[in-house]
């Protein structure tokens, strides 16, 4: 009966959960420390991927994404692909318009 | 009525007769428990992403005025508290991690430990939005809510602020454009804080629920579900954080 369907039954150690937490707390040290680095436009780009790489975690740990049904998983990544798609869209207007010519 | 729907009522149906012997908790419109659940979870799944559309749109607004407003947007951030905006990331965090050990305690019918869980989740929600209110009070005290009563004080003359002194004062056309990284920092962190006010009327009615056992007899999704919620509040939270509070500190 069960063919096909997700594991929602999957029980996940709680030491599992404390070890996301540690590096979800090291991910805002982490944070911190390089926005008082001088990097210039590598500091919003190494903030960002230290929040991507937090947001993974908790999706994939403490939503339990990774022990999702594929329909889930898919669905994610769909939003993740359509929303960088619709910011690459209206960077495209940003950078191409002849701002303060008119 | 006609005579069939009263027949319909009266008899158990196919369905009725075919969950004989299921968990209560099945629906009649599902064939099995885990077909309830991989249904119910996707349709939380999609709601969440409807949500990371909706604060999409206001990250893509941030990002435009800040490649447009720099400046403006870095002095608009120093006026921000780097602990508060800290202790508040690490409070998001706890809770989430306390929030997963509420769904676990639920998963393993400990109703005790589902209880205290949520029930610690909860008091660091508060605290939460204590010290967002407190941060609030204080942009409101320095005059700094979008609006009539704006004040460029701080940025025209930044030796006159103790959290500015010692940056280069702006122009006062850049300095109007804090304005607008007020108004997002309220738009993105109120926005925000209403998931969470929302969270914790929702949280308080499981927590009542829990303490009568109501998740720990076997049927856990309503904590679970809540629990997605819960921890994509924190995730936005976890973007929030280093791109309000970290523009250009150094």
């Amino acid at each position: 009966m069960s063919e096909g369907y997700g594991q929602a039954e999957e029980i996940v150690s709680p030491w599992v959960y404390a070890a996301v937490y540690l590096a979800l707390l090291a991910g805002v040290g982490l944070t911190i420390a390089a926005s008082y680095l001088k990097l210039g436009i590598l500091n919003p780009i190494l903030v960002l991927t230290i929040a991507f790489a937090q947001a993974t975690l908790v999706a994939l740990y403490s939503m339990h994404l990774k022990w999702s049904t594929k329909l889930n998983m898919l669905s994610v990544g769909a939003c993740i692909f359509i929303y960088l798609f619709l910011i690459a869209m209206v960077l495209l207007d940003y950078i191409s318009r002849a701002w303060g010519s008119w | 009525m006609p005579d069939s729907s009263v027949h319909a009522q009266g008899k158990p149906g196919a369905a009725d007769q075919a969950h004989a012997g299921a968990a209560p908790y099945l629906l009649h419109h599902f064939n099995s428990v885990e077909q309830q659940a991989d249904t119910s979870s996707f349709a939380m799944w999609l709601f969440l992403l409807t949500e990371v559309m909706f604060f999409g749109g206001l990250f893509v607004v941030y990002l435009i005025y800040r490649n447009w407003y720099y400046p403006a947007f870095v002095a608009g951030s120093r006026q921000l508290s780097v602990l508060w905006g800290g202790i508040n990331s690490v409070l998001l965090i706890t809770s989430s991690f306390t929030m997963t050990l509420a769904v676990w305690n639920a998963r393993m019918r400990r109703q005790g430990g589902l209880v205290l869980c949520l029930a610690l989740t909860f008091v660091l929600g508060l605290v939460f939005l204590g010290i967002k209110g407190g941060e609030y009070k204080e942009k409101f005290d320095k005059h700094h809510i979008p609006g009539e009563h704006y004040s460029l004080q701080s940025f025209l003359d930044p030796d006159s602020d103790p959290v500015a002194a010692g940056t280069a004062p702006l122009p006062l056309d850049e300095a109007r454009h804090t304005e607008l990284f007020f108004s997002l920092y309220f738009a993105m962190t109120g926005m925000h804080a209403l998931h969470m006010i929302v969270g914790m009327g929702l949280m308080a009615f499981i927590l009542f629920r829990a303490r009568a056992g109501a998740y720990t007899a076997g049927h856990t999704a309503f904590v679970e579900y809540f629990g997605l919620y819960w921890h994509f509040v924190d995730i936005i939270w976890i973007f929030l954080f280093p791109l309000l509070y970290l523009i250009n500190r150094h």
